[in-house]
């Protein structure tokens, strides 16, 4: 479970808080996703529940631990081993392959890249770009980039996976196949949280948080 | 992370940044190349300095007296060599010309001394034996000159009528390059012992060793006696040796800050280019510190080849110019490139490290 109590954030002291104290709790098995004008920090409340972003007021909790406030240390670990990210674009490394790419979160998380390999093989056949696991990403369509950041970030089999406008970048097709994958990781027991200004995506979610 | 999985990740990402690497190799076989080229001939200058230091040659004292009844005691020669700053002691008679007896008079001269002292420690044996009492042994050199075949016949002396026989010849150390042209004789309790060679166990020693025999010798009017002295010599090698350390010691300096200012420049630009890539691996869960550990581990790995390459090839052509230094320098050149170059990392990879992921990622 993803919760966040009272909740408040600003880039620089004394500016603008965002989030105004928000409690909310983000239901597991189930896709949710934030929403809001642009400048209501909806990318912004991701990187706080991805503990990138340390809270200014309040604080994140999965499964009842407070992780939100933690030093940065205890965060990276946490974020290593619990949440997964989707990014906008994919972000993928050009210079390495799809396979390279899916295994890398688990090489922080301490795993071993020989044991990783397979469930890493496992996750883009699941996706349908398993023949690609020795392509690199300029050498993938936009749709299969996106798939294989999902894969990636569920290597480590996350409790919580967090999508920053997963479907920005692409077509109504491959944005459907994208959020069929996204909604196939809530049903597995996970914790989706999607950034999106899209209202083709709102229809597809369980649950909507309006900022 | 597992340290596996940092080298691995470390290697594909210095192999996917051709450009980067490909400098900090350059850069890394640059510092040793120069290093070597010219820190490594100091290097061996110092050697060279350090061997004529320790070599007997710098550190025999040498005392002659030349008043016409001194005599150097037997006694003086025996206490001396048991000082514990003494390597070895010999002295020996003024030269008296001999011939071969069998020749006679008009014979070719060469110079025979009688010797009190260990003869092994002067000359070494090449054929025969030690000689005893009226016995002699020929220096290899001297042989021909005085027309003996080999190891036999007898010398006769030109001051008296003692006849020498010949046992043995030898060939004289590098410290007594005067021996290499004459005979020698064990010294008898009348011959009177005019010089004194005494090598100190180091030069450091010289000095006191000097002060130790003189106070021995106690000579009634000290103005006779002429001393040669490896003191003033050893503090001269000395300060070279200091000279050329302390210079040396600062051009490496010099050349690994350089390098390692150049490398720091390139792993910053590299890192600054690549913030991107280091804030993704922050989103996707690598710790600060695995971020710190990947930038040097990635800079490590080029300039390990790279002071490889630049110390085998400054090795090489300083070999070559025949002024190679130390094999351990070589090494401790690349060990120290390789240690600039990693330690040059440190300040961009902690800019990695420590910049905000958010901002990194959410700057176009």
């Amino acid at each position: 479970m993803l919760e966040v109590r009272e909740l408040a954030f600003s880039y620089r002291k004394g500016s603008a808080e965002l989030f105004d104290g928000l409690t909310h709790s983000f239901a597991p098995g189930a896709t949710t996703a934030v929403t809001g004008r642009s400048g209501r920090g909806k990318s912004t409340l991701l990187y706080v529940l991805g503990l990138m972003l340390r809270p200014t007021r309040g604080d994140v909790l999965i499964d009842g631990r407070g992780v939100g406030r933690r030093d940065d240390q205890s965060r990276s670990r946490v974020r290593s081993n619990d949440i997964g990210f989707v990014f906008q674009d994919a972000a993928l490394d050009p210079t390495r392959t799809i396979l390279d790419a899916v295994v890398e979160p688990a090489l922080y998380a301490g795993a071993r890249r020989r044991d990783v390999l397979p469930v890493a093989r496992e996750l883009l056949d699941r996706f349908g770009v398993g023949g690609r696991a020795g392509h690199l990403p300029g050498q993938i369509s936009g749709g299969q980039a996106q798939r294989v950041a999902i894969a990636r970030a569920l290597v480590t089999s996350p409790t919580v996976v967090l999508a920053d406008e997963p479907t920005g970048n692409l077509d109504r097709d491959n944005a459907e196949t994208v959020l069929r994958a996204l909604r196939d990781c809530a049903t597995e027991g996970r914790t989706v949280v999607i950034a999106t200004h899209d209202p083709f995506v709102l229809d597809h979610v369980d649950h909507v948080l309006a900022l | 992370m597992r340290a596996r999985e940092l080298a691995r990740e470390a290697l594909a990402s210095a192999w996917a940044q051709k450009l980067p690497t490909f400098v900090v190799v350059l850069l890394s076989a640059a510092m040793c190349l120069t290093t070597l080229m010219t820190v490594g001939r100091t290097a061996a200058a110092n050697d060279a300095v350090q061997a004529a230091l320790t070599g007997a040659g710098s550190r025999t004292l040498t005392i002659v007296d030349i008043s016409p009844d001194g005599v150097i005691p037997a006694e003086v020669v025996d206490l001396t060599a048991g000082l514990s700053g003494v390597e070895h002691v010999m002295a020996r008679t003024m030269a008296a010309d001999a011939v071969n007896a069998a020749i006679g008079a008009g014979g070719t001269k060469i110079p025979t001394w009688a010797v009190h002292g260990n003869l092994d420690d002067v000359v070494i044996l090449t054929s025969g034996r030690w000689p005893g009492p009226d016995e002699a042994v020929v220096a290899d050199a001297a042989r021909e000159v005085v027309g003996l075949d080999g190891p036999v016949g007898a010398l006769d002396l030109a001051t008296s009528s003692r006849q020498l026989a010949v046992v043995g010849t030898y060939q004289a150390l590098a410290a007594y390059p005067d021996l290499a042209s004459g005979a020698l004789t064990p010294a008898g309790t009348s011959d009177q012992l005019r010089r004194l060679d005494v090598v100190a166990t180091s030069s450091a020693l010289a000095r006191g060793t000097q002060s130790a025999v003189l106070a021995m010798i106690s000579a009634p009017d000290p103005t006779k006696l002429t001393v040669t002295s490896p003191v003033t010599l050893a503090e001269l090698q000395e300060q070279i040796a200091g000279d050329l350390t302390a210079f040396g010691a600062s051009l490496l300096v010099l050349v690994l800050s350089a390098g390692a200012g150049l490398t720091a420049l390139v792993v910053l630009a590299d890192v600054l280019v690549r913030r991107k890539d280091l804030g993704r691996r922050r989103a996707l869960g690598a710790s600060r510190t695995a971020i710190i550990a990947l930038v040097t581990t990635r800079t490590a790995l080029p300039a390990a080849l790279g002071a490889l390459l630049g110390t085998g090839i400054g090795y090489v052509t300083a070999l070559r110019a025949g002024v190679a230094p130390p094999v351990t320098f070589a090494a401790g050149t690349a060990l120290l490139a390789l240690l600039a170059a990693t330690v040059a990392a440190v300040g961009p990879a902690l800019l990695a490290a420590y910049r905000d992921p958010v901002t990194v990622l959410r700057t176009p």
